[in-house]
């Protein structure tokens, strides 16, 4: 399993990884500014390890390609079923929300900061 | 006391709508029938005015004679002493007719019987009386005759004062309905649907002239389908398939609609009229037409302004939002640190004030969804 974190914000970036690391469950997670580049390395990676799975830490809004059409894009490949996502936002809005549930593969919606105790008890489910 | 009771009297005679009036036939009929019951040559029925007697019909008098002046009259004598006949066998033998100048000249009466007309409230506003050149007496039938004709006239009267009495008070209603008809703001109309489909307006107030330029109270009546050509192409079958549905169920018919203009793009206006069916089919709506460009046109500038208000709260919260999960997650990682009591004490006001300002946050997006929502 490899652990990925995809957000614009470089502050969030560091925090939330020392989060996941602190949390002792998952050392050294991944960390991505944008969408498009997480994107690519998740397709490179899928080809050589075709029986890794991945847990995104996704932000919402992000410039280019946002985390609703970073999901879209990887449905559109065999990463479909090989991903559990938590969106991860400062947005408090409604509809980000509603829309959440659309995906099957996000298992969690955190509205920012993520806390610690949230990451492990999500974890270990 | 006097006055008062005079000035009754004559407020009660106005009622009638008598004084003045062109000759009657059936007025004529009973003074002719007094004359020849009684044998004398003069009969008369009238009116005691404020300071005249009026004649309303009469016989053997010259046409040119309407009247005499209060002071000489006879039958004045009745309304100041009431009695069921008055009887004068001989005026020359009388103290209060001897120098009267209808005694002494013409028509030289010497014989006088007169009965008041008695309104049912008991004022005398006139009487009918009989009068000789020469003296003589009424027989018992002859009195009791003078009376009844009396009686007669009387019904006469109070029967033409009911009828005008009602055409006055529908009059009154009339131009009561079709004043404030004219005047209210929209038009008031009685629309008409018959089991055929053939419908029409059977009124229309003049007020909705003012709804559209190429619209009169006239031209709708004689043809409505000129109403139906000017409703907007967008709202026709809406209005078509909501008045079929009032026809049918008999529920109130309430719709905003559309009607094409040339000048102006669209006139909006609201219909609300209450059906009501006639046992042959018929169904009959009465209601009314009212322009709604100024509410529409308040109501669009509401909605974009809300609109607007919303966008800049949801935008504005999301903007601050975002450095303000910052600051929080940052907060979250200090106090995971070694520090002494007074700087987790500092640490504290600084996760308090962020988790108030973000509870303000929170509270001005929801207010914005209740504003898109309204």
């Amino acid at each position: 399993m490899k652990f990925i974190l995809i957000d614009d914000d470089e502050v969030f970036l560091d925090l939330h990884a020392d989060v996941v690391s602190e949390s002792g469950l998952y050392s050294n997670p991944l960390k991505f500014a944008w969408a498009k580049d997480a994107l690519e390395y998740l397709l490179t990676d899928n080809i050589k390890h075709p029986n890794q799975v991945y847990f995104l830490l996704l932000d919402i809004n992000m410039p280019k390609m946002d985390g609703w059409e970073l999901l879209d894009a990887l449905n559109l490949t065999p990463l479909a079923s090989k991903i559990m996502v938590a969106m991860v936002t400062s947005s408090i809005n409604q509809q980000d929300k509603d829309r959440a549930k659309e995906y099957h593969q996000v298992v969690k919606y955190i509205e920012k900061p993520l806390k610690a105790e949230l990451i492990i008890t999500w974890l270990r489910v | 006391m006097i006055i008062k009771k005079e000035t009754e009297r004559l407020a009660e005679l106005d009622n009638y709508h008598i004084l003045n009036t062109l000759p009657e036939a059936e007025y004529d009929y009973i003074v002719e029938l007094a004359a020849t019951i009684c044998n004398v040559p003069i009969a008369l029925i009238n009116f005691v005015g404020e300071d005249d007697i009026w004649f309303k019909a009469k016989c053997g008098l010259p046409d040119d004679m309407e009247g005499v002046p209060r002071e000489i009259s006879f039958c004045d004598h009745l309304v100041k002493t009431p009695c069921q006949v008055l009887q004068i066998k001989d005026t020359h033998k009388d103290d209060r007719f001897v120098d009267n100048p209808l005694v002494t000249g013409e028509p030289n009466i010497r014989f006088y019987a007169g009965s008041p007309l008695v309104t049912p409230s008991g004022k005398i506003i006139g009487a009918i009386c009989v009068l000789d050149n020469k003296p003589r007496e009424l027989s018992a039938e002859q009195t009791k005759a003078l009376l009844t004709l009396a009686n007669k006239a009387m019904e006469n009267l109070e029967s033409k004062r009911t009828i005008l009495k009602n055409k006055l008070e529908r009059d009154n209603i009339e131009r009561l309905l079709t004043k404030v008809s004219d005047t209210a703001p929209g038009a008031i109309y009685e629309f008409l649907i018959k089991p055929t489909g053939e419908m029409s307006f059977n009124f229309i107030s003049s007020g909705v002239s003012k709804l559209h330029p190429n619209l009169t109270a006239e031209k709708l009546i004689a043809d409505s389908s000129l109403w139906f050509q000017l409703i907007h192409p967008r709202d026709r079958d809406r209005m078509k398939k909501s008045i079929a549905n009032s026809y049918k169920h008999l529920n109130k018919w309430e719709e905003d609609f559309r009607l094409k203009s040339d000048n102006k793009d669209e006139i909006w206006l609201r219909t609300v009229a209450t059906p009501e069916r006639r046992k042959n089919g018929d169904v009959i709506w009465y209601g009314t037409f009212q322009d709604i460009c100024g509410i529409k046109q308040f109501t669009a500038k509401i909605e974009l302004q809300n609109q607007i208000l919303s966008d800049i709260a949801w935008e504005q919260s999301h903007l601050v939002r975002a450095p303000l999960s910052r600051i929080m997650a940052l907060v979250n990682t200090i106090s995971t640190f070694e520090m002494d009591e007074v700087n987790k004490e500092l640490l504290n006001h600084v996760d308090r004030s962020a988790n108030e300002l973000d509870g303000i946050i929170r509270g001005i997006v929801e207010k914005s969804v209740l504003l898109k929502t309204a």
